[in-house]
């Protein structure tokens, strides 16, 4: 349950927390419970109150870790640096901590590993520990024994309720989540409500590449230059990775494409042509990678070295014949141009892990001399200026220039320079 | 103060150009991409090309190979690591536009000369040999420009106010030194001020704009006020 992120929900979970270790106070005071044992009871507790997937996902998980991460919610740095090194599995990591605390409404997309409650299963959760404070009272004695177990039972149906909930909100561009939530053939759970999620599991796409997706983004996002060398390397290029995401997420680009191309690095020189890179995902993996890519995404197609490929939108020429000795040529005109352009190569700072040695040379929409710590470069100024054509691109009329733009233009332009 | 200058030397700069021009021309085709990049001959067209021209100057590569060289924009790096990401500044207006080509070879560790670069690729790994990759693609800042192009020839079809502002915004030569598009934003109030100090003295309605005053200031408030 790493993604609850918001103060209000956290406080109401403590809240809740609270109330149960309030519960259990008695029967611990009749048989003697040391401060330690009495948390671990109250850890038991907290974890019933999460949904089931994560009772299921983290049954690799040791408790004092699971608690370690919620208590790390509150520094998403922290929180990171620790989990770099557990053995988490895909389904509770996530290096977007962040960016799920400052779009909390994300959440609420009925993803349930994620965390995520519905106002409606919050009431519901409530009703069940009202449910358990007068059964605790009503039997001080044995509650020690008795309400983990029961707790759990009762928060398995409800819970899975929840599941079931969420699954019902129709998402555009988003499979609702449900693989990993079991179902127990509970008593209170009605026919109809059976039936529907009959309906949805079989309307629902499979989404066990979802979490080897979220895995190889993790790998991918911790990877280091110095993890892989060139010629061990693989490009991928996703197909239509953006087309079909209504709503991007971090790694969704993995797992919602037509395909993929795999190309495997040659050192001895290489040409590729790909359209459409402005929508499709693309970087690059080492083999371990690799491995773990065909869990991800369906329909890989690699290309190796030994062989040319030659597609409509995708072409990649590794092998030169007699006749046409592309490399070649090229490898001598590139080794005159880098020894050129060399000098004006950008380093990445210091710590920058995605950082590449690049320069960028070619028309700008503005005057990188004027503006110097733009990260194109150009060797000389090429007029006009584009900035100000692009601006008025977006404000021209189709028919003619109406008054108040003459307020848009002078806004735009005042806005300064843009980096295009 | 502007910066100086880069130190790019005219053997690499001429290299560059002719490395383009191979591509355009051999390669290209070959992987049945020779369509891309190409521009119609029209007006919008030629006015694109003129900026790919200025590049191609810029390179070395003479007059009559302009039409070969349909690149806005190379990029070279070294293509230690690339992460997941998508590039937002290829051109995103056409089919035609939308392609990349990426050329990757290996260098000899004993070309560079930057020491900061020579200890950056040393602390990576590469001892003998370091990956180099350029590539070409089109601008989105070069797509919108042609989009404003084609909206100002659509213009050109229409009434005789259209017509006036597109030549109004085109128009540059000595009686008509102030360029529009280049410069219509840097002077970006004259305009507005022209029209308040005109509202101001004379009021809305019927008023007398001096001629001196620029044609487009006159066109903006012939639309503005049709009873003028």
């Amino acid at each position: 349950m790493n993604s609850i992120g918001t103060g209000d929900r956290r406080k109401k979970k403590k809240r809740k927390q609270n109330v149960h270790t309030q519960a259990s106070l008695p029967s611990e005071r009749e048989n003697n419970i040391r401060p330690c044992e009495r948390k671990e009871t109250r850890v038991a507790g907290a974890s019933c109150l999460e949904s089931i997937p994560t009772l299921k996902l983290s049954s690799n998980v040791e408790k004092p870790q699971s608690m370690e991460r919620n208590s790390n919610l509150d520094n998403p740095a922290r929180f990171v640096t620790e989990t770099q090194n557990s053995n988490i599995s895909g389904h509770m990591r996530s290096s977007s901590t962040q960016k799920y605390k400052k779009r909390p409404q994300n959440r609420s997309h009925g993803n349930c590993e994620k965390g995520d409650r519905s106002a409606h299963g919050l009431t519901e959760r409530q009703k069940a520990l009202n449910q358990l404070q007068a059964k605790a009272s009503l039997a001080p004695k044995d509650i020690q024994q008795r309400v983990p177990e029961d707790f759990e039972q009762d928060s398995r149906k409800h819970d899975t309720h929840f599941a079931d909930c969420d699954w019902r909100i129709p998402r555009k561009g988003k499979s609702p989540q449900k693989t990993n939530v079991s179902r127990p053939s509970g008593d209170n759970q009605s026919t109809q409500e059976r039936r529907i999620c009959k309906k949805m599991k079989a309307s629902s796409p499979p989404t066990d590449n979802k979490s080897a997706a979220r895995q190889l983004f993790d790998s991918l996002t911790e990877s280091k230059a110095s993890d892989c060398c060139f010629v061990d390397q693989y490009l991928v290029v996703c197909k239509n990775s953006l087309q079909k995401l209504k709503k991007k997420s971090d790694f969704e680009f993995l797992s919602h494409n037509d395909g993929a191309f795999v190309v495997a690095r040659n050192p001895q020189g290489q040409i590729y042509f790909a359209t459409n890179l402005h929508l499709n995902h693309h970087f690059t993996i080492n083999p371990q990678q690799k491995e773990l890519i065909s869990g991800a995404i369906a329909n890989i197609k690699v290309v190796e070295v030994d062989k040319n490929e030659l597609q409509d939108n995708f072409a990649v020429w590794n092998v030169d014949s007699d006749t046409e000795p592309f490399l070649k040529d090229i490898a001598k005109l590139i080794k005159t141009v880098f020894s050129g352009f060399q000098t004006i190569m950008k380093m990445p700072s210091a710590g920058d892990k995605r950082g590449t040695i690049s320069t960028n040379i070619g028309l700008t929409a503005t005057d990188c001399r004027q503006y110097p710590k733009n990260r194109t470069t150009i060797l000389e100024t090429v007029r006009p200026f584009l900035t100000k054509l692009v601006s008025l691109t977006i404000q021209f009329p189709s028919v003619v220039i109406p008054f108040f733009l003459l307020y848009q233009f002078s806004s735009c332009a005042a806005s300064g320079p843009c980096r295009w | 103060m502007p910066p100086q200058d880069p130190v790019v030397g005219d053997e690499s700069r001429a290299a560059l150009g002719e490395l383009v021009l191979y591509i355009f021309k051999k390669i290209l085709p070959k992987l049945n991409q020779q369509h891309q990049f190409k521009l119609p001959n029209t007006k919008a067209g030629k006015s694109r090309s003129k900026l790919r021209h200025g590049l191609a100057s810029l390179l070395h590569v003479g007059e009559t190979d302009y039409d070969n060289f349909r690149v806005e924009a190379i990029s070279i790096i070294i293509p230690i690591i690339v992460h997941p990401h998508t590039d937002s500044l290829n051109d995103s207006t056409s089919k035609d536009h939308s392609g990349t080509i990426t050329v990757n070879c290996s260098l000899p560790l004993n070309i560079v000369t930057n020491a900061t670069l020579l200890k950056q690729l040393k602390s990576l790994g590469y001892t003998d040999t370091f990956p180099c990759s350029i590539i070409l693609y089109a601008r989105k800042c070069c797509g919108s420009f042609y989009k404003l192009m084609c909206t100002l020839q659509q213009l050109e079809q229409g009434s005789n106010v259209e017509k006036a502002i597109v030549e109004s915004i085109e128009k540059k030569d000595e009686y008509n030194p102030r360029d529009y598009i280049g410069n219509i934003f840097d002077n970006h109030n004259i305009y507005r001020d022209s029209f308040h100090k005109i509202e101001d003295t004379q009021g809305s309605g019927k008023v007398e704009i001096p001629y001196t005053y620029d044609i487009m200031v006159r066109l903006m408030y012939a639309i503005c006020y049709p009873e003028y």
